[in-house]
């Protein structure tokens, strides 16, 4: 067998046995990258050098940051204080939480927002009686929508940041503004379809929800300034890191280094909550797509859709929106980022054009793709079962009726967006 | 030393019909942990704690939060805590029981009440339950010993 053959049926496995989720993805993705070392395709050094450090640096220090800081009880606090602007209003607690979610979400990983997230949901909604489904579903989608608007929102962000070179201003400057807009509308969406349960009477109820005392949420103050601190000194960081000429791990890195210092927690402990199954998988990811990308997989499928698109930046836009849109509902996002990026790289070399637009609609299409199914996102999984360990059971055709929809239109703005900004 | 010489002898034991409320009367007036639930023949089926109960009563999105404490009233707790009393202990006991035959030593039971963090290891002769054993018991035992 030849190796191109060999290579194909490796990472086509990969990502059929990644997006099953019947085995481990870590282990499906260390296998895959194994495999190409086992069967000469990749030498070790090769494949060692596939690994992108800057992303996988930037996840572990966000990791570290991230565990630290919830430990304060500072998402909890903002979450009850938000939810009591809605003062009885079903409909504004939908937007405040979605909102609030979002904006979360755009600096915490998804999963973490949802953990962090849904609970209050829930308890707000027992004080008053109501089901909690539309706003969980709501918090699902906002976390998928607020992780699009930074580098280090969603995982598929991180890896085109350090692939093309895109700070993380570039990201505030032509993603968060529309991101904004679609976290906005998302609530509007969601109120058209569970109008009944948007019309319910809470005033009454809603007593109990004015009772909660978001300061008790706070469980270490003296945590939670230097936390802060830490945490908007290295957001100010990112604001002029490639000014600086510092790589986004590496202003990850030291944030989490210092909050580290200053906060005198141990490391074994914090290290204990750093994600290092998700990691391995972007290291396994890396390798494979190295191992694809040698025996010339990638560049037939470059050359193929410079050919359907016959050279054109819309049309070329365009098809990488809407096929990632679509395929990142149904696998996942992270193995689909990492196979497009050499993909782009290689559209950029076979011709004159400037690739930013072509960036930012394979972000959109792989984070907004992400609301398409329950399967499509970790966060859709970890939000449907918080609410069935309630005995709220969300089925995949229940998901799918309304997260499809907002796939669509999401993508669809998507489109006006980056035609408008972009493309006219 | 045999478990036989160390165990509780008293049999205070529920079916697994017996509604909550009552197992809580009589935790609460033996001052015990724990109970065995046994069936006709007595043979050991579950196990229920005062820990089962208390997670029992708390509402679904307690196990969820990070802190729970801005909650404000105990309405919540009241309310699932009315709703489970009358509900039969099977609902809400551990059925993967573990338990000791009379005849077995002091260091092996020490080693399962320990390791396995149980509150109560019934005692049994032949599969029917003939004591129990707690941790309190058996330290005691261990600093009476000569």
């Amino acid at each position: 067998m030849n190796q191109t053959l060999m290579a194909l049926i490796i990472f086509i496995t990969t990502l059929t046995f990644v997006s099953l989720e019947k085995i481990n993805r870590t282990v499906i993705a260390l296998s895959g990258a194994l495999l190409f070392i086992l069967l000469g395709i990749l030498n070790q050094n090769e494949a060692f050098l596939a690994i992108d450090f800057n992303t996988i640096g930037l996840l572990t220090g966000m990791m570290v940051l991230v565990s630290i800081i919830k430990k304060t009880g500072l998402f909890q606090y903002l979450a009850i204080k938000i939810s009591k602007l809605a003062r009885g209003n079903i409909f504004y607690l939908l937007f405040f939480l979605s909102i609030i979610t979002g904006i979360l979400s755009s600096i915490l990983d998804n999963v973490t927002t949802i953990i962090l997230i849904v609970p209050i949901t829930l308890a707000i909604c027992e004080n008053l009686e109501i089901s909690p489904i539309p706003l969980v579903l709501s918090e699902i989608f906002a976390s998928n929508i607020g992780g699009t608007a930074t580098l280090i929102g969603d995982p598929p962000n991180i890896i085109i940041g350090s692939a093309a070179h895109l700070s993380f201003m570039d990201f505030i400057i032509n993603l968060a503004p529309f991101a904004l807009i679609l976290l906005i509308l998302l609530p509007l969406f969601v109120r058209l379809f569970y109008k009944k349960e948007m019309s319910q009477n809470v005033k009454e109820a809603w007593e109990k929800v004015e009772k909660f005392d978001e300061k008790k949420a706070i469980e270490d103050p003296i945590l939670l300034k230097k936390s802060l601190m830490v945490f908007l000194l290295t957001i100010s960081v990112f604001v002029f890191h490639h000014n600086l000429g510092l790589e986004a791990a590496t202003v990850a890195l030291a944030g989490a280094t210092l909050l580290l210092l200053v906060s005198n927690i141990d490391p074994a402990e914090t290290f204990l909550e750093v994600e290092w199954s998700t990691l391995f998988f972007f290291i396994g990811l890396f390798v494979v797509i190295a191992g694809v990308e040698k025996v010339g997989i990638i560049q037939w499928l470059s050359n193929k859709i410079i050919t359907l698109t016959k050279g054109n930046l819309t049309l070329t836009t365009m098809a990488v929106l809407w096929v990632s849109g679509i395929t990142c509902s149904f696998i996942n996002n992270i193995s689909y980022t990492i196979s497009m990026v050499p993909v782009i790289h290689n559209i950029g070399a076979a011709t004159s054009f400037n690739l930013n637009p072509v960036w930012w609609a394979l972000s959109l299409g792989a984070c907004l793709g992400g609301n398409g199914t329950f399967i499509a996102a970790a966060a859709n999984l970890v939000g449907v079962n918080i609410l069935k360990r309630q005995g709220k059971i969300i089925t995949f055709k229940d998901f799918f009726r309304i997260g499809l929809p907002i796939m669509l239109i999401s993508i669809v703005l998507s489109s006006v967006y980056l035609f408008l900004r972009y493309l006219l | 030393m045999k478990i036989k010489e160390v165990m509780i002898l008293d049999l205070t034991s529920v079916s697994a019909d017996t509604p909550i409320k009552e197992v809580v009367k009589i935790m609460s007036r033996q001052r015990m942990v724990g109970l065995p639930v046994v069936d006709n023949d007595q043979n050991v089926i579950g196990i229920i704690t005062e820990s089962d109960i208390t997670k029992a009563c708390l509402p679904g999105y307690y196990k969820e939060l990070q802190n729970p404490s801005f909650i404000p009233d105990f309405d919540q707790f009241s309310q699932q805590a009315k709703k489970i009393a009358h509900l039969p202990v099977r609902d809400f006991m551990t059925r993967e029981v573990f338990t000791v035959e009379e005849d077995t030593s002091r260091t092996e039971a020490a080693n399962l009440l320990f390791r396995k963090r149980l509150r109560v290891l019934p005692v049994a002769r032949e599969g029917k339950l003939v004591g129990i054993l707690t941790p309190s018991s058996l330290c005691k035992n261990a600093m009476e010993d000569k």
